[in-house]
């Protein structure tokens, strides 16, 4: 069954709202198959008082910096801004836009649930890098758990399942939440593992 | 070929530090998306999310085009992508029998030539002087980065400068690079031409079509904020300056011809 599919079952047999990272998912009402998406702090906001984002343009806009006019490099970084609505989705447009806040999330749950999410631990991460990220292998167990802590822990919303497996029950938290999944250290991680052993860097 | 039911998958670089890097990716995919043509157009990008990993496992269709936007052939594109991709070679079938196309980079195709004439005359267009006859006064200037490394970008700017100069719709045509020769900064001993017009070559606009090119050029205002106030004037010159050759909308056309050109050197053979 593909993935869509899969994502709709679920959306028909969830009770709403839903939930992923930071972003509410409701069913609008009159019965048509349409969504809207607000930030999760809104949950109880005036609709009138959101600001509307209806295009993707405007939805890449509202997920390129934070709250302080930041960069977000990480997407499931718990920043996002509050104050927008967006609305009148149908199903491939909601799975869309989702993958523009939490890119390849939905994805990743879905394939988690069947059991067919590869995991991929640092070690075999680092050792698939080359040119200047070749270094990150020799990044040492106490630094790579330092590393989580700093990057992962405090500026990112996912789960980790690269370094401790948990079980299904600790991923999946309520049961309206489609989690967020991390099966293998981001390049983000990657870059900060390279930071640590040989000093920050200009980006090419 | 129709491509209804395969889905085209756009590599970028992406960036850390910034989203420059990844919005062209993203403003091509958005304008395929909406024509219809592929059954779904995704991004994936090396630094930002979805990376190339885990794109594929978003992608449903059997049959999946990837088109690297990269401005040239190199470690990227024969390395880097292939290797997180798990690609061997242009077409590859997965374990669970989807095809993945690998494209050439949208850079490499011969339809960039047109697309940096397109610029060229619209950046000019758009100011509020004409060039009345660039056949006989007008440089198009294609700027690139250059460095020792592999440097595959510079070879594919001079084919594009070689296939200018045989159009004859400029009176010159060059290449100048940032870091070696010919140099940028050398453009005013470079051309005789008093109008140039000036197109980088690179995929996104950022720190180099931004600032270090402007800069290289003698441009003084802030290209990022103000954006350009075509033409730049100076005794006895004209200069136009258009941003990243990456940005322009008919580059959307580029991946497209990337796609048919696949079709052409590896699929037809096989149906
Ligand atoms: S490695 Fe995973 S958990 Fe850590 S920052 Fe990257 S995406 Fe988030």
């Amino acid at each position: 069954m593909s993935i869509s599919i899969q994502f709709r079952d679920w959306i028909e047999n969830t009770p709403a709202p839903w939930k992923i990272g930071q972003v509410l998912i409701a069913p609008e009402p009159g019965g048509v198959k349409r969504f809207e998406l607000r930030h999760v702090d809104d949950r109880h906001a005036e609709t009138d008082s959101l600001r509307p984002v209806d295009d993707w343009i405007g939805l890449r806009e509202l997920i390129r910096v934070n709250a302080a006019g930041e960069f977000r490099p990480l997407k499931a970084a718990p920043d996002l801004r509050s104050g927008w609505r967006m609305t009148g989705l149908d199903f491939d447009n909601l799975r869309l836009a989702l993958d523009y806040f939490y890119p390849g999330a939905v994805a990743d749950w879905i394939c988690w649930r069947n059991g067919n999410l590869p995991v991929t631990s640092y070690a075999e991460t680092a050792k698939r890098q080359s040119g200047r990220y070749h270094i990150a292998r020799s990044l040492g167990e106490g630094d790579l758990e330092k590393l989580t802590q700093t990057v992962c822990e405090r500026g990112c919303l996912k789960r980790r399942l690269w370094t401790a497996i948990p079980n299904s029950d600790a991923v999946e938290g309520s049961s309206s939440e489609i989690p967020l999944l991390c099966a293998e250290a981001c390049n983000y991680f990657v870059g900060k593992a390279r930071e640590k052993i040989k000093g920050p860097a200009v980006e090419e | 070929m129709s491509h209804s039911d395969a889905a085209l998958v756009l590599a970028g670089h992406g960036s850390t530090l910034n989203a420059d890097s990844s919005a062209p990716t993203f403003q091509h995919a958005e304008a395929i998306r909406q024509r219809g043509l592929f059954s779904a157009v995704q991004v994936c990008f090396w630094k930002e999310e979805p990376n190339f990993r885990q794109v594929l496992r978003s992608v449903e269709a059997r049959r999946i085009y990837v088109v690297p936007n990269f401005i040239s052939s190199g470690y990227f594109t024969e390395q880097v992508i292939p290797r997180e991709l798990g690609l061997n070679g242009p077409v590859t079938r997965m374990p669970d029998g989807r095809e993945i196309y690998y494209c050439e980079p949208v850079g490499l195709h011969p339809s960039m030539t047109r697309t940096l004439l397109h610029r060229a005359a619209e950046v000019v267009e758009k100011s509020p002087e004409q060039i009345e006859d660039p056949r006989a006064t007008a440089c198009l200037l294609i700027c690139g980065h250059g460095t020792s490394l592999n440097d595959n970008s510079t070879r594919i700017i001079q084919q594009r400068v070689a296939e200018i100069r045989a159009k004859g719709l400029y009176a010159d045509c060059q290449l100048a690079l940032m870091e070696q020769k010919p140099y940028i900064k050398d453009w005013r001993t470079l051309i005789a031409c008093p109008d140039v017009v000036v197109v980088p070559y690179f995929i996104s606009d950022g720190l180099h079509s931004f600032e270090d090119i402007p800069v290289l050029l003698g441009l003084t205002e802030n290209v990022r904020e103000q954006g350009v106030c075509n033409p730049h004037i100076e005794p006895g010159r004209r200069l136009w300056y258009a941003t990243a050759i990456g940005t322009e909308p008919l580059m959307a056309e580029v991946i497209l011809a990337q796609v048919e050109k696949f079709d052409h050197e590896h699929l037809y053979t096989i149906s």
